[in-house]
């Protein structure tokens, strides 16, 4: 009978979608009982799989934290004619333990993973389990969407928590809330569905931005120390009391900052030296156990052993430049390329980063103690957004700076020269700042000589550029730009056709967007993209101009290019240029922003001036 | 002296691996400098003012950190109740960090293995961190507690630890103890590393019970190589008294090992030295072979319950899932094909690569898939059953390495092929791969020759696994100049692994082709887009297409690219220097066609040249003809041969210059009569 009714379950919503999707998640169902201090969370989930290529959909992945209490697995799989046809058994069943990832030395997390097959379509796997959190942090973190790639046609959270419990919560485009409540709890009951797919596009928000999504936190919480969500002020208050325990120096360590220190004046250069004793003797290296994921190793830990993840830097850092008698807050924030609205109304964490905040009158100094790049140098990991100040009794929401395009120019001085036989020899003169910055930074300074060189070859020249020298300059450790000289040779740039050539522009990469047909979410410019090239072409002795490309000035709201060319004497001169500005624009003017990015495309693949054999 | 010793020492003498790999070049120029020679001390702990002053290795100044000295020791455990006996394999590391790079060295795993009958543990783990400060030498040693144990899988493990305190200029050291109870597999040592290597040193202290083969990779010889009975301590198993023969290898001054584009597997290359299990003699006398000859690998292989009987239930199973009475009357191609097609279409490739079966039969068919061998031995077995003469072959894949021949290890193979003998002609297949053809093996097997499991008398057989046929893309435009921009219709036909190829990437959604279609220089019309073949895997994978494009248009002349990006304008060698062959997998062969009708009012103004270069490794032609207003454009290019020697390099590099220089010429068209200049977008 159990059988028969959740195949009426899933045979309902089928007739929506056919087999238009390899799978779909016909139903998942999030059910959330808050008890005294326990939280227990049991998910159903039924999943069809209409082809071969929906198999991989039956590979799951749990994960749960070590004094967590995961029970009640079972799965199974149903036949296209409801019957049960195979059932999950211990050996299909893979456990990992402690394995963190790339980015991870350890993680005090188990990896329980099982993939049920079938082997005739359409069937349905359905499973289910069970969690027990004690003291949790989150109630929910829920969304309908489970894949991205295909659709949850019917999805459900419900959180029932004892009568005077607080709970706060954050809930975008979900069905209508409905709550109930007896003497003894309150029920919140959610649903949405995911059905129109999306996909990740450029210059967009994050897709899990879009989806519906609910988050619910206990307003009152206790995790190593009793803390409450109310505010932001009283959230920081809970972050200050944990990290006021870890921000003692050792002796010898206090003592290595009184001679660093000694003889610098001035806060900045005081900061300065600190911060480059952080980058030149310390290292990223994230462990996780117990509460690690929200309460870092002290200050006292780094100091010896020299390494810890973003919040234990990040509070040595603090504690270091305190110790100097200088004023400074870690800061919370969710780093990332793409900005993550962060709901200002719903004191949470909603953050998966830490940077340190130094406040200052006329210019705040932010750091990222993970960071090698230059000093204050935030990049587009941290640029632009909320971050929570944690600060007693004052915590609060300060943006970070954001990017210019100053600070992100990617300028190109190139010279090129024909060879008798049609060959172009050129020469880059490249100074790049921003992300281009950053790679290339991290290629001279961090990288072996096998990948670096890789990395040049494959990356960083020219496309369709015979590479044959390099060098890499950086003038000082905290110059924003780094320049990267090469010459190379290319047969394609000089096209001979009868006693014409045609030379092509040298492009630079305007960036690559959706058609504006298939585009869905809407337009959101993170930070500014800014790059010109200054070009001398030499013309072939024995030529004379023909023809060449006109200039061009796009002006838009999202930004500008321009193409200007100029001949003197047996040199043409062409500069191009590129700004795209930071801002957040609808989906119904994506056509025009396309329309600017593929005109300015088209100008920098165009065949930019022509010659003819003869004498000027 | 033992009889053994004495086979030991023959055996030393007359199996000296000779396998002049092209790094032996690199290790020559590298080889006499200053460095060449032993440290005073590799003691744990012992760390010299000179290391410490080290600022970098001056044969490779660029290299971000060097190995100062690696130095491992295996030998035999017997328990106090000389009851088992194990290896303990040790091991210390010592490195000079030089750059911020170097100090990803400073991050250590280990792995373990725990399954299969395999039981490791790692213990005794020390590593400690050397500074220079102000004149001082600081060590700071790592906390025990901050030493991880993960598991990574049912039956694999690491342990994960950082050194403390380290910087630029820092000297690591760490030491462990690997415990195994695989005796067939004594550890293994690799001298060379991505960093350059001062001092590898690796002992392996022999008991008279267990007879091991060697093989050293990557150099003809060590650069210190001695073998002695080491009589300060006599040892006893049962009523055997005996000395530790001991083997001591050395190499000084190895550079670092460089990867290189088309390289199949990075262990062909790297300078190692691996062990087999040749002969366990039991203290009674009794000697068990365990592997001297290939046909003796081939008869155990046959005897295991992972492999012999796994086939033989497979056999007897397959009645259950086909009708093989009915099967069996249909000719022997078609019953070949239906086996592989069922055994594709039921059982799914779980990703695993193993050369015996990891389930039972019976598990197998409850699973629904498996690993590739699982699948592999259950389609001989199938094959058996509908009276196929059919064999399991044992293979190495592409990323693990070729087979040395001279030498019969197990642990050369990774995975089992199917051989089938159908109308008396020898076929490969391989029925985890989906979409590959039933009668070929998938890209990853194609990887020198395999071992085919049978019972014989005489020599082992070996099959070759690549003779792959030429496979070959067929591109056709049509090209029509309409509304002031060309309308392009694109057909694709792949044949053998370009078909392959394509058949994996888009596994028959229209989607993903669609995206892979999409290009900034055209406009895509999606309803043409469209596949043939997917899942008739015999027959050759088409797609076809249309998009709309600008031609250039300047003085009144119309230029053409005939065929617009499908070559695409990067040089796929783009390497300074070739150490290792450089291997394509397949011989391949791309012929484009571009069909343009000349558009009215248009007169042809300049055509490419043709062009016609054929030797022994390469062919390229281009032509171009005109009849009526058709202009016919082609391109062929073929790679004659799947690996070619790294001296080929450079010759390649020019050719295939010359195939993307050639590929993005364009046609230049004018008008009949020049009434008004176009100029377009141009100045004149």
């Amino acid at each position: 009978m159990k059988t028969f009714i959740i195949c009426l379950l899933f045979l309902v919503p089928l007739a929506a979608f056919g087999n238009m999707y390899n799978a779909e998640v016909v139903s998942t169902s999030t059910s959330v009982t808050v008890k005294g201090n326990v939280l227990i969370k049991r998910v159903n989930r039924v999943i069809k799989i209409n082809n071969s290529n929906g198999d991989q959909y039956t590979s799951v992945n749990l994960s749960y934290e070590k004094g967590e209490t995961f029970s009640d697995l079972e799965a199974h799989i149903i036949d296209k004619n409801g019957r049960v046809v195979r059932k999950l058994k211990k050996r299909d069943i893979n456990m990992e333990y402690g394995n963190g990832g790339e980015d991870e030395l350890f993680e005090d997390t188990y990896d329980l993973s099982f993939q049920l097959n079938y082997d005739e379509y359409p069937y349905t796997l359905v499973y289910s389990y069970q969690l027990k959190t004690e003291n949790p942090l989150f109630i929910a973190y829920w969304s309908p969407m489970y894949f991205s790639d295909i659709p949850t046609i019917e999805a459900s959270l419900s959180i029932e928590i004892p009568q005077g419990y607080k709970m706060s919560y954050h809930a975008v485009g979900t069905d209508t809330l409905i709550k109930t409540s007896d003497e003894h709890s309150i029920k919140y009951t959610w649903r949405a569905h995911y059905t129109k797919i999306l996909e990740s596009e450029t210059f967009a928000p994050d897709i899990d931005q879009i989806v519906p999504q609910v988050i619910a936190v206990p307003l009152h919480f206790y995790y190593d120390g009793t803390g409450s969500m109310k505010s932001w002020k009283a959230y920081g208050n809970w972050q200050d009391s944990v990290l006021r325990t870890l921000d003692k120096l050792p002796d010898p360590e206090q003592q290595k900052i009184n001679s660093l220190l000694k003889g610098i004046k001035g806060k900045v250069n005081k900061i300065r030296v600190l911060y480059h004793y952080l980058q030149d003797e310390t290292r990223y290296v994230n462990v996780v156990i117990k509460t690690g994921r929200m309460i870092p190793y002290p200050a006292s830990y780094v100091a010896k052993y020299k390494y810890g993840d973003c919040k234990a830097l990040s509070d040595y850092m603090v504690s270091m430049l305190k110790y100097a008698g200088i004023k400074a807050y870690c800061a919370n924030i969710d780093a990332g390329d793409v900005i993550q609205k962060v709901d200002t109304a719903f004191p949470a964490p909603q953050f998966n980063h830490e940077i340190v905040y130094v406040p200052d009158s006329i210019k705040p100094i932010w750091l990222d103690c993970t960071s090698k790049y230059a000093f204050g140098w935030l990049g587009d990991f941290d640029q632009g957004r909320y971050a929570m100040v944690v600060e007693k009794n004052h915590s609060r929401l300060i943006r970070t700076p954001g990017l210019t395009p100053q600070q992100v120019e990617d300028f190109r001085k190139i010279d090129v020269s024909s060879n008798l036989f049609g060959a172009a020899f050129v020469k880059f003169d490249n100074t790049y700042r921003g992300n281009m910055y950053e790679l290339v930074e991290a290629v001279e300074n961090r990288s072996d000589p096998m990948y670096k060189q890789r990395m040049i070859r494959n990356y960083l020249v020219q496309n369709g550029m015979d590479l044959v020298s390099d060098s890499i300059h950086q003038i000082n450790r905290d110059s924003t730009y780094v320049q990267f000289y090469y010459t190379g040779r290319s047969g394609q740039i000089y096209n001979q056709y009868g006693n014409n050539i045609l030379v092509a522009d040298i492009p630079f990469d305007v960036p690559d967007v959706e058609s504006p047909d298939s585009r869905q979410l809407p337009i959101q410019i993170n930070y500014p993209v800014y790059k010109v090239d200054s070009i001398r072409y030499e013309i072939p002795p024995g030529y004379k101009l023909s023809a060449q490309l006109k200039d061009t000035v796009l002006t838009t709201a999202f930004g500008k290019y321009s193409h200007r060319f100029y001949k003197k004497e047996r040199s043409v001169f062409v500069t191009n240029r590129l700004l795209i500005y930071p801002g957040n624009y609808p989906l119904k003017v994506y056509g025009k922003f396309y329309r600017f990015l593929e005109a300015a495309d088209k100008n920098e693949h165009a065949v930019v001036f022509a010659v003819t054999k003869g004498t000027p | 002296m033992p009889s053994f010793l004495q086979s030991q020492k023959e055996l030393l003498k007359n199996k000296i691996m000779k396998i002049f790999l092209s790094t032996i070049i690199i290790l020559l120029v590298f080889s006499s400098v200053s460095f060449g020679q032993a440290p005073d001390s590799t003691e744990f702990g012992h760390i010299t003012k000179a290391d410490i002053a080290l600022k970098q290795y001056p044969n490779y100044s660029n290299a971000s950190a060097v190995v100062l000295d690696d130095v491992g020791t295996s030998k035999f455990l017997i328990d106090d109740n000389n009851w088992s006996i194990t290896i303990g394999f040790y091991r210390t590391t010592r490195i000079k960090i030089f750059t911020d790079a170097g100090i990803s060295y400073a991050k250590v795993t280990i792995p373990f293995q725990t399954g299969y009958g395999v039981n490791e543990w790692v213990s005794g783990i020390e590593a400690a961190t050397y500074n220079d400060e102000n004149g001082q030498l600081v060590k700071t040693e790592i906390d025990p507690k901050y030493i991880y144990y993960e598991k990574v899988g049912n039956h694999m493990n690491v342990v994960r630890f950082v050194l403390p305190d380290v910087r630029k200029g820092s000297i690591i050291e760490y030491r462990y103890k690997l415990e195994t109870n695989a005796l067939y597999r004594l550890p293994s040592w690799h001298f060379q590393w991505a960093i350059p290597v001062l001092y590898s040193n690796y002992e392996v202290r022999m008991i008279p019970f267990f007879q091991y083969e060697w093989l050293l990779q990557g150099a003809s010889s060590f650069d210190s190589h001695q073998s002695y009975v080491d009589h300060r301590l006599s040892r006893s198993y049962g009523p055997t008294n005996f000395y530790d023969y001991v083997h001591n290898y050395t190499m000084l001054d190895i550079p670092a090992f460089m990867d290189e584009d088309f390289v199949a597997s990075v262990d062909d290359y790297i300078m190692k030295i691996n062990f087999q299990l040749d002969k366990q003699i039991y203290p009674s006398g009794e000697t068990i072979s365990d592997i001297t000859t290939w046909n003796d690998l081939v008869g155990n292989v046959l005897q295991g319950d992972n492999f012999g009987k796994y086939l033989k239930k497979s056999m007897k199973l397959s009645t259950k899932l086909m009708n093989m009475k009915k099967l069996q009357r249909e000719p022997e191609p078609a019953r070949f094909e239906s086996v592989i097609n069922y055994m594709k279409s039921h059982f799914k490739w779980n990703g695993d690569e193993n050369w015996f079966a990891t389930e039972k039969s019976e598990q197998f068919l409850e699973d629904k898939g498996g690993s590739a061998q699982d699948i592999n031995l259950f389609a001989v077995g199938m094959l058996r059953a509908a009276d196929i003469n059919a064999y399991p072959v044992l293979i190495s894949t592409r990323n693990h390495g070729t087979i040395k021949y001279n030498y019969p290890y197990i642990h050369f193979f990774n995975d089992v092929i199917i051989l089938a003998n159908i109308d008396g002609k020898p076929v490969l297949s391989d029925a985890s791969s989906r979409y590959c053809i039933d009668s070929r093996i998938p890209i990853r097997d194609i990887n020198d020759k395999g071992l085919i499991i049978k019972k014989s008398k005489g020599n082992v057989s070996w099959i070759p696994l690549n003779r792959t046929p030429l496979s070959a893309t067929i591109t056709e435009n049509r090209v029509m100049y309409h509304d002031d921009s060309l309308r392009v219709h694109v057909r694709d036909i792949a044949r053998e692994y370009d078909a392959l190829e394509l058949r994996n990437q888009f596994s028959g959604d229209p989607e993903a082709l669609k995206k892979s279609l999409e290009s900034d220089s055209y406009e895509l019309i999606d309803s043409t887009v469209s596949m043939q073949n997917q899942n008739k895997r015999a027959k050759p994978f088409g797609l076809s297409y249309s998009f709309c494009t600008q031609p250039l248009t300047m003085g009144g002349k119309m230029y053409i690219a005939p065929f617009f990006n499908e070559i695409g304008n990067e040089n796929m060698f783009r390497e300074n220097k070739r150490t290792f062959p450089i291997d394509l997998i397949y011989p391949d062969k791309m012929e484009y066609t571009s069909i343009l009708t000349i558009p009215s009012g248009y007169k042809i103004g300049y055509l490419p040249k043709p062009l016609n270069s054929n030797n022994d490794l390469y062919e390229l032609n281009y032509g171009v003809k005109q009849k009526g207003n058709k202009l016919t454009i082609t391109l062929e290019y073929y790679f004659k041969k799947a690996i070619y020697p790294a001296s080929d390099y450079f010759r390649l590099k020019s050719f295939f210059a010359q195939v993307v220089k050639k590929g993005n010429e364009k046609i230049v068209l004018s008008k009949k009569a020049v009434a008004l200049k176009q100029a377009g977008n141009y100045k004149l």
